[in-house]
């Protein structure tokens, strides 16, 4: 179920460790399954989705969502090497060599220590944009701040990750 | 083709994440790419900050576990059949 992974994701992100992250989920879940119906617009789910999620997990915690060191090893949820098929960051084909197999290896390390570098508010806006194709006014909704704030946030989250991702 | 950032290049920024993300105008386009063409600077901040994009992007696939998703689904169907009840 979508609605699943998505909760999970977040939770982790949100949350930080995955054992806390599974409570997490199964306690946006269960309140989404119960107000599902309140929902009118399809286009508001995933954006309420998000915030149930980390509201359920500030209930937990009571600790706030942005603080990055505490609550946001996001890197926990990148790919890494030996992970099989649980991540893929490329797009899976049969016919890929060793040298195409190694430069992905090569990009996933790359990327798990350009997320370690980031600042967590920074991690947090990559995360929601980029890795789960939200649209910028979805992010600023999430996380209560402005969409210029999530802009500025990515554009210089993309600039602090590039000399990691360089070839 | 100039190796050297000008002033007109840091202006150019926004404009250029505007571009990777396919949301400039026509016009737009063509004044950059005329830009990017003459600029080396700008060329690798584009092809660097596009490589970025792309392997953020493709990380987003990210599978829920098998056993993570059978846990909530059993923990989930027992809280919501106890409320019911």
């Amino acid at each position: 179920m979508r609605a699943q992974e998505v909760a999970y994701r977040f939770s982790v992100a949100v949350c930080g460790k995955v054992d806390e992250a599974e409570d997490v989920m199964q306690e946006a879940l269960l309140k989404t399954y119960q107000h599902v119906s309140r929902i009118k617009a399809p286009e508001a789910f995933r954006t309420w989705l998000y915030r149930t999620v980390r509201n359920a997990c500030l209930m937990r915690h009571r600790l706030h969502v942005d603080e990055p060191r505490q609550l946001l090893p996001l890197d926990a949820l990148l790919p890494s090497p030996g992970d099989g098929d649980r991540h893929s960051i490329a797009v899976a084909d049969p016919g890929r060599g060793p040298e195409e197999a190694l430069a992905d290896a090569r990009l996933r390390r790359q990327l798990r220590r350009a997320f370690r570098r980031l600042p967590g508010s920074f991690r947090l806006v990559v995360f929601l944009r980029e890795m789960e194709g939200l649209s910028t006014r979805e992010v600023a909704q999430i996380l209560g701040i402005s969409e210029a704030n999530v802009k500025t946030r990515l554009h210089r989250a993309h600039l602090a990750m590039r000399k990691d991702l360089r070839p | 083709m100039t190796s050297r950032r000008s002033p007109g290049c840091r202006s150019r920024l926004a404009r250029l994440f505007d571009y990777i993300d396919g949301e400039l105008s026509p016009s737009r386009v063509r004044a950059l790419e005329s830009h990017l063409d003459q600029c080396a600077c700008c060329a690798e901040l584009q092809r660097d900050l596009r490589r970025v994009v792309l392997a953020t992007r493709a990380a987003g696939d990210t599978r829920l576990p098998a056993a993570v998703r059978r846990r909530a689904q059993a923990r989930i169907r027992r809280l919501l059949n106890a409320r019911t009840r």
